[in-house]
């Protein structure tokens, strides 16, 4: 784990520190847009890592695993879209994100963030009415600049409840299924598939986890799969409230 | 980035810091219904000071300021037909301190954009909001889900930051515990409220459809544009008409 270095800047760069976070809370707002507006493929040529070291090793997570590569991701997060998404009529996706956390790299070089999303997805029915699901979750971001711009590096759109308006969410099932919850049906079949974050119950896994001060980039603090942490023991094994 | 001085970074961090504070000055104000003061503490006195919603513009600095007292207005109204509905809790009391019973309209903003020109006049920002406005209607009370954006134009002004133009437009606008994708259930009106009927906002200095709230039969809408880096005005959008 990358430890905390003492690091003592001048003004000039602690200006500079300051405004690179905000040029990263920047970036991560901007996409809450570029999502409503269905700019999927400009999203990842806008947004995200343009060096291919870093686009080999770009992903995107979601409760069911993760995709890997911005190839794998482009499949997922932008070809299958636009399959799913067809004319857009009665189309209405809607992430915005607040309670921002973001810790930028004591090198200056990478950063990381965490934001909480009340959102929303409406995909029409086909009868005049739609299926509006209130979608809520946290959504994790590595960063990393490329000459002077702070790009998109990995994502984790974690998903701790879905409802659909005007519903009883308490009268939802339990468990959930993953062969029908809509968000694990959405997410197809990733690269690594695997349960990054369980909500049942809501549940508390703490996937993935708030991003702490570092120094510099370390894979084990990646919101990627590599930095995916060590499993503990989580369900009925646990015993009750076993996650806290 | 590179192109600001150290003192130029601080000071356009601190515009930006500025810009929020005021947006969440202009939110907290309307959660307590002071309407009425927004005019005088946020906006700009530029000729062509614009607030848009999703089915007209009011222009001008009498049109807009005439929207906020005709809010105040209609919460006087609000009060005073609680106050009839409920004499026990309200009665006796002067419409002062009856005012703002009833409006609980919630603006929290979210995801901003925020561009600074470069040449430190103008600004502009985008928010999205997830809002809810709660108020009295001819129904009685009622809680509707507002889902939407601002998109603002600022200018600098000898006292600070002001409002210049001003859009807020939302795509779900729905009673709460029902579904945007369902035929809407509208509430049976009361006798009581019935008043509320009769009130009108002024007519807008422009009357279109700027934005068209979400039906399943709606086509795909993008959010209103996002801020670009600019210099100065003239070289950018304007969230105006």
């Amino acid at each position: 784990m990358s430890k905390k270095v003492k690091r003592t800047y001048t003004d000039d760069e602690l200006i500079r520190r300051v405004t690179d976070i905000e040029e990263i809370k920047k970036l991560a707002n901007k996409r809450v847009y570029y999502i409503i507006n269905e700019w999927r493929e400009q999203e990842l040529s806008d947004l995200w890592v343009s060096d291919p070291a870093y686009q080999a090793t770009a992903s995107f997570g979601r409760n069911t695993g993760y995709y890997v590569g911005m190839d794998a991701i482009r499949g997922y997060y932008v070809t299958k879209h636009a399959a799913d998404l067809g004319d857009g009529v009665g189309t209405m996706n809607v992430h915005p994100i607040s309670t921002g956390l973001v810790e930028l790299a004591g090198d200056g070089k990478t950063a990381k963030g965490l934001w909480y999303s009340i959102g929303q997805d409406t995909t029409p029915n086909g009868d005049g009415t739609a299926k509006a699901l209130w979608n809520t979750g946290k959504v994790a971001i590595d960063f990393v600049k490329e000459g002077d711009d702070w790009k998109i590096w990995h994502i984790v759109e974690a998903n701790d409840c879905t409802a659909e308006a005007g519903s009883e969410y308490s009268e939802q099932p339990v468990y959930i299924d993953y062969a029908t919850d809509p968000v694990a049906v959405e997410f197809g079949t990733p690269t690594i598939p695997m349960i990054t974050h369980d909500a049942t119950f809501n549940w508390w896994d703490n996937y993935p986890t708030p991003p702490v001060p570092y120094d510099t980039w370390s894979d084990e603090i990646s919101y990627g799969p590599e930095g995916y942490p060590e499993k503990v023991e989580y369900h009925f094994g646990a015993g009750e409230g076993g996650n806290y | 980035m590179s192109q600001f001085t150290t003192e130029q970074l601080t000071q356009r961090w601190e515009d930006q810091r500025a810009l929020k504070n005021l947006m969440g000055k202009y939110a907290n104000c309307i959660i307590l219904n002071r309407e009425q003061d927004i005019f005088d503490l946020f906006w700009s006195r530029e000729a062509d000071v614009t607030l848009i919603f999703n089915d007209g513009a009011y222009v001008g600095v009498e049109a807009v300021s005439g929207y906020y007292q005709a809010c105040y207005e209609r919460n006087k109204l609000v009060a005073r037909l609680m106050q009839e509905r409920f004499p026990e809790e309200l009665g006796g009391k002067s419409e002062e301190e009856i005012y703002g019973v009833g409006p609980f309209k919630v603006k929290p903003l979210s995801s901003p954009v925020i561009e600074v020109a470069a040449d430190g006049k103008t600004a502009k920002g985008l928010w999205y909001c997830q809002g809810a406005y709660n108020d009295v209607e001819t129904c009685g009370p009622v809680a509707n889900w507002t889902w939407g954006y601002f998109a603002v134009d600022f200018v600098r002004a000898e006292d600070g930051w002001k409002i210049w133009h001003m859009s807020y437009t939302n795509d779900v606008d729905t009673i709460c515990g029902q579904s945007w994708g369902k035929e809407p259930k509208p509430l049976p009106e009361l006798p009581e409220f019935a008043a509320l009927g009769e009130f009108r906002y002024p007519e807008y200095t422009v009357k279109q459809t700027f934005r068209a709230i979400y039906t399943p039969t709606r086509p795909h809408t993008d959010a209103p544009r996002i801020p670009e880096p600019y210099t100065t005005f003239a070289d950018t959008f304007s969230y105006g008409i």
